[in-house]
């Protein structure tokens, strides 16, 4: 998996998970971004996105540690 | 000692399934024609029934074992009995089997049905539509069975009018469910029972609100949320003294959290509603609580919010494992045929009835949703 598919699936799910609370659908995700700052992720959403992650790539990405931005989400799954 | 599972309960309730025989009468042991020659292979039935009910034999029953390895529990015929119910007014009573033969209420349903030589109708394992078939076609009267076989029975529009009495237990029993009781079995008076393999029947409620009677008050308390029953009820738990080893490791199979001195501790979690008398309700099974980041979700308020929607059929709540919040909740549902499910929708609409911890962050479609071989709603993750 490319980086560049990585950050669309983050982007699609992310942007799930921010409707289904009636938060506004992002437009465009950039590695920047911080998940709780900038995408106002909570830690449900965070455990929501992680397992998402999870399912698809195999990686649980705030296993051994806690990832603050969508870089970091990235880096992991490389 | 004979083995729930064993060709002599499979006979018991073979016999169990004997018609009703209006054109015959007993007498003085004897089954006889209307014509009055006695009918030796009926006299030879109802002579079975008299020994097993006579005899001193134990049953080995296992507890569910939804908390672990499960654990073995001695009764006699003797305390298996002592709640039936009999006498000429349930002579023509037709009785359900909805629990599997070797758990303890399927094994109390066919000594009650043997008891008045009722007939009884295999409904457990059955298709809701077969099942539906056996009820109408038997003119079932009486229904013991779980709140998820109810469920799964109320998917379609039938009406059962001759079921006169309804018996719920095993799982909790939501008032929200009195509608759809009522449509299915108009005529049924319903009682919720609590029971546990270890005691037997212990508590009766008319819906979802249990009172202590007065002669349980010293012996029925809750700890720790959880409801605990004192040793001496258990006194019905025989341990016959040829099985001693087994025995001991019945007790030693135990859980350190099921046993404080005295007191058995169910782990079945419950609200107290007053506390003269003690009422309570059930909420959950310990090991069904999810742990959301700390706060704690009862899987069936979930589920009866889920299944309000009309989208919904039926719903199946659980914990996920994450490492961020140890826990959150996803769901199976059955989605109703003919209906667009929209989990985006019902999440942001669930959220108005629900703590955002509480609401189901993933939602699986599923044809049919997994049940226990006791006849519960099997509430855990695939890949657990």
């Amino acid at each position: 998996m490319n980086s560049e598919s990585a950050l669309e699936f983050l982007t699609t799910i992310i942007s799930e998970i921010r409707k289904a609370s009636g938060r506004k659908v992002l437009s465009k995700l950039v590695p920047e971004h911080h998940l709780q700052r900038d995408l106002e992720l909570d830690s449900l959403d965070l455990a929501e996105m992680t397992v998402l992650i999870e399912s698809k790539f195999g990686v649980d990405v705030f296993e051994e540690e806690v990832v603050t931005t969508v870089r970091d989400v990235l880096k992991k799954l490389k | 000692m004979i083995d729930a599972d064993s060709p002599y309960a499979v006979i018991c309730q073979m016999v169990a399934n004997l018609v009703r025989h209006n054109d015959f009468t007993f007498e003085n042991g004897q089954v006889k024609t209307a014509a009055g020659s006695v009918c030796s292979e009926l006299t030879a039935k109802l002579d079975l029934c008299s020994s097993i009910l006579q005899s001193k034999s134990t049953i080995r029953l296992s507890t569910s074992g939804t908390t672990g390895t499960p654990n073995s529990v001695f009764h006699t015929i003797k305390t298996l009995t002592r709640g039936i119910r009999t006498g000429r007014h349930h002579g023509n009573d037709v009785w359900a089997l909805a629990y599997p033969i070797s758990h303890l209420s399927g094994i109390q349903v066919l000594f009650q049905a043997l008891c008045n030589q009722n007939t009884m109708v295999q409904l457990y394992g059955l298709p809701t539509e077969a099942a539906h078939l056996a009820i109408e076609r038997y003119g079932l009267t009486h229904l013991s069975c779980t709140p998820t076989f109810l469920k799964l029975l109320a998917s379609g529009a039938h009406s059962h009018p001759t079921v006169r009495r309804l018996t719920t237990g095993g799982e909790c029993y939501e008032k929200s469910m009195t509608k759809m009781v009522s449509r299915l079995f108009p005529n049924a008076k319903h009682r919720n029972i609590y029971a546990l393999t270890e005691v037997g029947n212990l508590l009766i409620a008319n819906g979802e609100e249990f009172s202590i009677p007065a002669e349980l008050r010293s012996l029925v308390k809750i700890m720790n949320g959880s409801l605990a029953v004192h040793q001496s009820l258990m006194a019905n738990v025989f341990k016959p003294h040829e099985s001693r080893d087994e025995n001991e490791s019945f007790q030693a199979n135990r859980s350190s959290h099921e046993i404080d001195s005295e007191w058995y501790v169910t782990g079945d979690i419950v609200e107290v509603i007053s506390d003269a008398p003690l009422t309570f309700k059930f909420l959950a099974r310990h090991d069904d609580v999810i742990n959301v980041g700390g706060y704690k979700v009862f899987p069936q308020q979930v589920e009866d919010k889920l299944v309000a929607f009309p989208a919904i059929q039926q719903a199946a709540v659980f914990g996920k494992k994450n490492s961020v919040t140890g826990q959150f909740v996803v769901c199976k549902v059955v989605v109703e045929p003919g209906y667009d499910f929209d989990p985006v929708t019902i999440r942001q609409q669930i959220a108005e009835y629900l703590p955002r911890y509480a609401v189901p962050r993933i939602f699986t479609v599923v044809d049919s949703l997994p049940i226990t071989s006791t006849g519960k709603l099997f509430r855990r993750d695939d890949e657990d």
